[in-house]
């Protein structure tokens, strides 16, 4: 089989699986945004009918009412589109067991060796669309490539509700034009670094002297001399989402926060999160992450590994508040904080100490562990998060005024 | 990253713009046998494993889901027709479905 790599990115995704769920939005310029009171007020996902007046992922809401006043808004229901995704998902594994989720609304598929099953690539790409249309109600561009490279491109090429084939053959015409920001993996910097080559496109960047990039990029000069001409030798990994890289949590907050008193509440509420869902994974980590975004968007990030791996969110919240007061000056206004903690590994050994406190600790965290199961999650809570500046509350609209 | 073989072979392109929430995860990385949904199903002479998530009193886990329920008790709850669906809608090594959440506890003879 020539090409039996596809993707499938369904179109519109979240705005879709509204308009899936309640037939009365079918047809209208639906809007997914979030509260402007909670300064979550942008536009998440907007359908074509809403795109085709102007509105983009990521403006504001304000701004999004003014181009479509038609336009239906609605709450974003992360729910329900985890739900719709993991359904799409077990359609796609019923074609091929090499499915390899890639986002939200996004996977890769293998369909290597299942011609007698289903038929040619194309084909099975056609009877994907068919049934998740049929099924889950959503429609989606299905890329049909040699490579994963390839088929993402190509799945970009046609939306909605395309189907498109791109071999080798078609790269100069399909694939050269393109600017070199088109190509997968290429982002703002690098895009300027090849521009002040000379680069500007995929195909300036195909012919490009191997031994010049390989100099001024090291691995990665190779890396995009071999995409450029699509090349591409990634597997599609059914397992990829076995191994955890990392786990993290980041919010938003309601109103901007300053002094290290504020941001130390959110710190220690994220903390929490994240450690918890670390535990259910039976797993312990080393190197923790902070990131903090200003009220101009401009975001600082810094890691740190810890002597021993832990999965105890007062560990995890030592390091994350010593990076807070080596990184971030105190008057500095915070909007958005995130931490994550990363080098995963299976929690099998444990460091014991002296006096017995990582013992209780293990012990109290199990327990707390168990009454959430239980009970819910938001059944049991540190008492700073009913502060004023605690935002796990505040967020539900249980709003604590102190 | 060492060499160009390792770039791809650990997938690193892709791993490193991937962005998966974790419930997602939870969803398409376990089976049904892993739900905390499943439950035996006890007749009178055998027992079947069924999903929870298709009786209307278990459903968002609104009451805890036993280990075992008595095959007249599901009856009772879903009618003929609906015990059906409760059969058909487990199996034990199909991707879980966007009801699953994690079983907390091993079930017995799963």
């Amino acid at each position: 089989m020539r090409c039996p790599i596809l993707l499938a990115d369904m179109n519109a995704f979240f705005a879709s699986v509204h308009q899936a769920m309640d037939p009365v939005l079918r047809g209208k310029p639906v809007i997914v945004g979030g509260d402007p009171a909670k300064r979550h007020g942008i536009v998440l996902a907007a359908s074509y009918d809403a795109k085709a007046c102007g509105v983009k992922t990521g403006m504001a809401v304000w701004e999004a009412r003014s181009l479509c006043p038609r336009g239906v808004f609605v709450k974003p229901k992360h729910g329900c589109y985890v739900n719709f995704s993991a359904r799409i998902i077990r359609i796609m594994r019923d074609f091929s067991p090499l499915v390899e989720p890639f986002s939200i609304d996004e996977a890769f598929m293998d369909v290597s060796g299942c011609e007698s099953l289903f038929g040619t690539s194309t084909e099975i790409a056609l009877q994907l669309k068919g049934r998740i249309k049929r099924e889950v109600g959503v429609l989606c561009s299905v890329g049909v490539a040699p490579n994963k490279l390839l088929a993402k491109m190509a799945a970009g090429m046609q939306k909605p509700d395309g189907l498109t084939v791109l071999d080798f053959p078609d790269l100069p015409d399909k694939v050269w034009p393109l600017p070199v920001r088109e190509l997968f993996g290429v982002g703002g910097r690098l895009e300027k670094r090849l521009r002040d080559l000379n680069i500007h496109t995929i195909g300036e960047l195909a012919v490009y002297p191997l031994p010049v990039l390989k100099k001024r990029f090291g691995l990665m000069g190779h890396i995009l001399s071999l995409s450029a001409n699509g090349i591409d030798y990634s597997p599609v990994d059914p397992h990829s989402l076995d191994k955890v890289k990392s786990i993290g949590h980041q919010i938003t907050l309601p109103r901007d926060y300053r002094g290290y008193q504020q941001i130390k509440v959110v710190v220690l509420e994220l903390c929490e999160i994240v450690c918890r869902r670390v535990r259910l994974g039976g797993l312990v980590g080393r190197t923790v992450n902070l990131t903090l975004k200003d009220t101009e968007f401009l975001w600082m990030s810094r890691s740190r590994t810890m002597a021993y791996p832990s999965n105890n969110a007062g560990d995890v919240y030592r390091v994350a508040v010593d990076l807070l007061h080596q990184h971030w000056p105190a008057w500095k206004p915070v909007r958005m904080v995130g931490v994550s903690l990363a080098g995963l590994v299976k929690n099998t050994v444990e460091q014991v100490d002296l006096f017995g406190e990582v013992e209780k600790t293990r012990l109290l965290n199990a327990a707390c562990d168990r009454i959430k199961d239980r009970f819910g999650e938001r059944s049991l809570l540190r008492a700073i998060s009913l502060t004023p500046e605690g935002v796990l509350l505040e967020r539900k609209g249980e709003a604590v005024r102190g | 990253m060492a060499n160009i073989h390792d770039y791809y072979r650990k997938n690193f392109l892709y791993e490193s713009h991937r962005l998966m929430l974790p419930e997602l995860r939870d969803k398409v990385s376990h089976t049904c046998s892993q739900c905390k949904y499943m439950f035996l199903i006890v007749g009178k002479t055998e027992s079947r494993p069924g999903c929870a998530a298709l009786i209307p009193q278990y459903a968002g886990l609104a009451k805890r889901v036993p280990g075992k329920l008595d095959v007249t008790e599901v009856l009772r709850l879903v009618g003929k027709e609906g015990l059906e669906r409760v059969l058909a809608g487990f199996e034990p090594q199909r991707q879980a479905c966007g009801m699953f959440h994690p079983a907390s506890v091993k079930k017995d003879g799963f």
